[in-house]
């Protein structure tokens, strides 16, 4: 253990680090432009750089971030002042106008385009889950991103989301 | 009686050894179950295309950038100065040093040792592993595998030697163990990607471990060609 946490103390921002980010922000995103938040995420890391190049889950702190200016960037672009929010602070329901130009914009196959569709009508815990694991978390990770209590409730939440995906797409088909 | 979290843990290959082998003896007897599995085999194959998809995609430029610029900026803030052992105090060395020491020293305990000593100045890093899948027991173990995995060797050897094995067939991809013993990898079955792309599933051919917890690991590495060539593009510890 103390090896795998000396070993995570070098992060490096690389391109392939955004792009990972780039995965989650797409999902989680709903109303604002992934772009803008993993460039915002890109601004926040540079500029604490000293703080965090040592950190042992730099991919949970930057997605924890993009979170946060994931909400900022809705509230002040879309002026949905008081969007009701639960307990972890996470926006409930955000109008779906504009969701599907948000993801035109990235170039991807249509059938990807229509999958993250799919999880982007889907509510703020399924959205999340759903995304983290196609990120490839690890359910410790996922635990650390969503902050819930336990790795049961995330294999619980992750397992009830996927079925309901699962539902989704074929209903779609 | 299994629950879907289960089985859907078996799809992800994330149960240990001995319940992985519970659970598919009540899969393999039980339709209901095999439909479960299908679906969640069915979703983590779609969130993974959605995932490599997306990182398929390029960076805007002003990113790459500005990525650039600030790796350039740190890397010359670094002082190119000899390296002194003594200077013990430099977090960055010595948590190398002592990774290196307890690892080379018995804090990975094994049979069969994927790391070679010459590996250690290009050591690869998790943030490059690219659209690499990396999946298994914990997020670090299978993370810590991926540093000391020669990936450059080992995709090429398949590269050179993939189209005359059969599934069944044993090759090495000129790695060692940490006791200069040749690694054997055997080929273990074919499958195709969302994409149609002809994949293949290759297995170290006994279990390893990789730290000094007596725990070892099945690890399989999946390959997949496209436009000729087979690049790996997921790693399971099990």
């Amino acid at each position: 253990m103390l090896l795998i946490l000396l070993i995570n103390m070098i992060n490096q921002l690389s391109e392939n680090f955004f792009k990972s980010l780039l995965v989650v922000a797409s999902g989680i995103s709903k109303g604002a432009d992934p772009y803008i938040l993993i460039n915002g995420v890109a601004e926040y890391l540079m500029k604490n750089w000293d703080h965090y190049k040592n950190h042992p889950n730099l991919k949970a702190i930057a997605i924890l971030k993009m979170k946060g200016l994931y909400i900022d960037e809705i509230r002040k672009n879309k002026n949905f002042q008081n969007l009701p929010t639960d307990d972890e602070g996470n926006i409930m329901d955000i109008p779906d106008d504009g969701e599907k130009s948000i993801v035109d914009k990235l170039e991807i196959k249509t059938e990807f385009k229509k999958t993250l569709l799919i999880i982007k009508t889907m509510g703020e815990k399924c959205r999340e889950i759903l995304i983290l694991a196609a990120e490839g978390l690890s359910m410790q990770e996922m635990l650390e991103v969503t902050k819930v209590k336990s790795l049961g409730t995330v294999l619980s939440r992750l397992s009830n989301c996927r079925k309901e995906l699962k539902e989704r797409l074929s209903n779609a088909r | 009686m299994l629950d879907d979290i289960k089985i859907m843990q078996f799809a992800d290959g994330t149960l240990n050894s001995d319940e992985r082998e519970h659970v598919k003896n009540e899969i393999d007897n039980n339709p209901e179950y095999q439909k479960i599995l299908k679906d969640y085999m069915q979703t983590a194959d779609t969130l993974a295309g959605l995932g490599n998809e997306i990182r398929s995609l390029d960076l805007p430029e002003e990113l790459k950038l500005k990525i650039s610029n600030f790796n350039k900026k740190e890397s010359s803030s670094i002082p190119q100065k000899s390296f002194n052992f003594f200077n013990i105090f430099n977090l960055k060395y010595s948590a190398v040093a002592a990774a290196f020491a307890l690892f080379f020293t018995g804090g990975f305990y094994t049979n069969q040792m994927i790391a070679l000593k010459d590996q250690v100045p290009t050591m690869q890093t998790v943030a490059d592993k690219g659209s690499i899948k990396l999946r298994g027991s914990s997020s670090e173990t299978v993370s810590n595998f991926y540093r000391w995995f020669d990936e450059n060797k080992f995709i090429t050897s398949v590269n050179n030697k993939i189209n005359s094995l059969k599934n069944g067939d044993k090759f090495t991809a000129d790695i060692t163990d940490l006791n200069n013993q040749t690694v054997n990898f055997r080929l273990d079955k074919d499958f195709n990607d969302k994409d149609g792309n002809q994949c293949k599933i290759i297995s170290y051919d006994k279990k390893v471990s990789l730290e000094q917890s007596n725990k070892f690991f099945f690890i399989s590495l999946a390959v997949c060609k496209n436009n000729n060539i087979w690049k790996l593009v997921a790693i399971t510890l099990n």
